[in-house]
């Protein structure tokens, strides 16, 4: 029984470091650790983007589970606590009621406010379309754009929209924003502008990560990753071609 | 010189807005925004010397890599986390937005020469990033190696 909730304990830990952004090689490295610190024979995890397998090994019993996982929020908070309470599972084994109250509290680690957040959003459209060439005035316009980018992103996720349905709608919003402002007089450069909100869809990180994987030996999360990430970048591109085919530009 | 430094100023709060955005707090969000100012800089530098993007990307990357592989140590925390944000200043967004955009208008050529730009971009960051985590984990095998062998 021990056994069964050491494993389950190893997926949580698990699934919070995948949800959060961590690297494949990260968790299998880590639940492997900790399987050898509960003192376990042979610890085998195989982990993708979307699930965790593991069995755990002692001189007379097996056990496996898996893990399905849904859904991520890059959250680097929650890596590094689950990296700190794995540090001390290695050279002390905690007892599992306590990993158990542990991995409860990581699961309730704060984010910044809403606010913040939009701050941060803003700071970023506007940087990245001066960073990318744009005038100040383009960057007051990208500014503008992921104002609306976020309000329809937090309304998409609010009602659970589709993650790519979600970007090629948001991309769409932003298309036209930029579209309207630029027409009014607000900024100059189309591409500028709307090149500081595509920073905050585009998954270029995602992508440069899942090269990462393949160069690393995780070939399946990379492709994985890869692929998802074509069809993200595909989907924005899609949401800004369909209103510059509307309008004829 | 006025546009590098308003290169550097706008890779530092695009870096300091992404590190708020994946949630990094304290004093790390210093160190991770001005790491991809620093990484920038350097990749800035090089392309004037030398005029080749690869190179000044691996160098930008191995930077970067450097700068949080020390600072993870001292901070006592993941890698990943002080180097996601320093990478952002060098990710090709909005080279893989040109890609895509050429792609679904049809225009294959231009397509062609946006996908091998992010293609080599992406992969010198990654190289780069990879060099430096062997290395790291090179010199700290060597050292305990060291260590026991001292006893």
């Amino acid at each position: 029984m021990e056994l069964q909730k050491l494993v389950r304990y190893m997926l949580d830990m698990g699934e919070i470091l995948i949800r959060s952004g961590a690297e494949a090689i990260r968790v299998e490295d880590t639940l492997e650790r900790i399987g050898k610190a509960y003192g376990c024979a042979r610890v085998d995890v195989f982990t993708i983007t979307t699930n965790i397998w593991i069995t755990v090994h002692t001189l007379d019993q097996s056990v496996s589970q898996t893990r399905r996982i849904r859904g991520y929020v890059i959250d680097m908070e929650k890596v590094e606590k689950v990296n700190a309470l794995s540090r001390v599972i290695c050279s002390n084994p905690l007892p599992l009621e306590e990993v158990h109250d542990r991995i409860m509290q990581i699961n309730q680690t704060s984010r910044y406010s809403e606010k913040t957040l939009l701050l941060a959003y803003l700071l970023v459209a506007s940087s990245f379309a001066v960073f990318s060439g744009g005038t100040y005035m383009d960057g007051f316009a990208s500014l503008i754009a992921a104002l609306i980018l976020r309000i329809v992103q937090r309304m998409g996720q609010r009602i659970r929209v589709n993650i790519i349905l979600l970007n090629t709608l948001c991309a769409a919003v932003v298309g036209l924003v930029v579209m309207l402002m630029v027409s009014v007089g607000i900024g100059s450069q189309i591409d500028k502008i709307v090149i500081g909100n595509v920073m905050l869809l585009i998954p270029g990180l995602q992508l440069t990560g899942s090269l990462r994987d393949l160069i690393n030996g995780d070939i399946i999360t990379g492709l994985l990753g890869i692929v998802e990430s074509i069809l993200k970048a595909v989907a924005i591109a899609l949401g800004f071609a369909i209103l510059l085919l509307q309008i004829g530009g | 010189m006025e546009k590098e430094i308003l290169l550097f100023v706008t890779s530092i709060m695009g870096s300091l807005g992404f590190s708020i955005i994946f949630n990094i707090k304290g004093i790390k969000i210093l160190i991770a925004s001005l790491g991809g100012g620093i990484s920038y800089s350097i990749f800035l530098i090089s392309m004037y010397s030398s005029d080749n993007l690869t190179l000044s990307i691996v160098l930008a990357s191995v930077t970067a890599a450097t700068l949080a592989e020390i600072f993870a140590r001292i901070c006592k925390t993941p890698v990943t986390i002080l180097l996601v944000p320093m990478l952002i200043p060098l990710i090709p967004g909005g080279e893989l937005y040109y890609a895509m955009n050429y792609i679904i208008f049809g225009d294959l050529l231009n397509f062609n020469m946006k996908i091998q730009l992010v293609v080599r971009e992406m992969g010198a960051i990654a190289g780069g990033i990879i060099t430096v985590s062997f290395l790291a984990q090179f010199i700290t095998k060597l050292k305990n190696y060291i260590k026991q062998s001292a006893f």
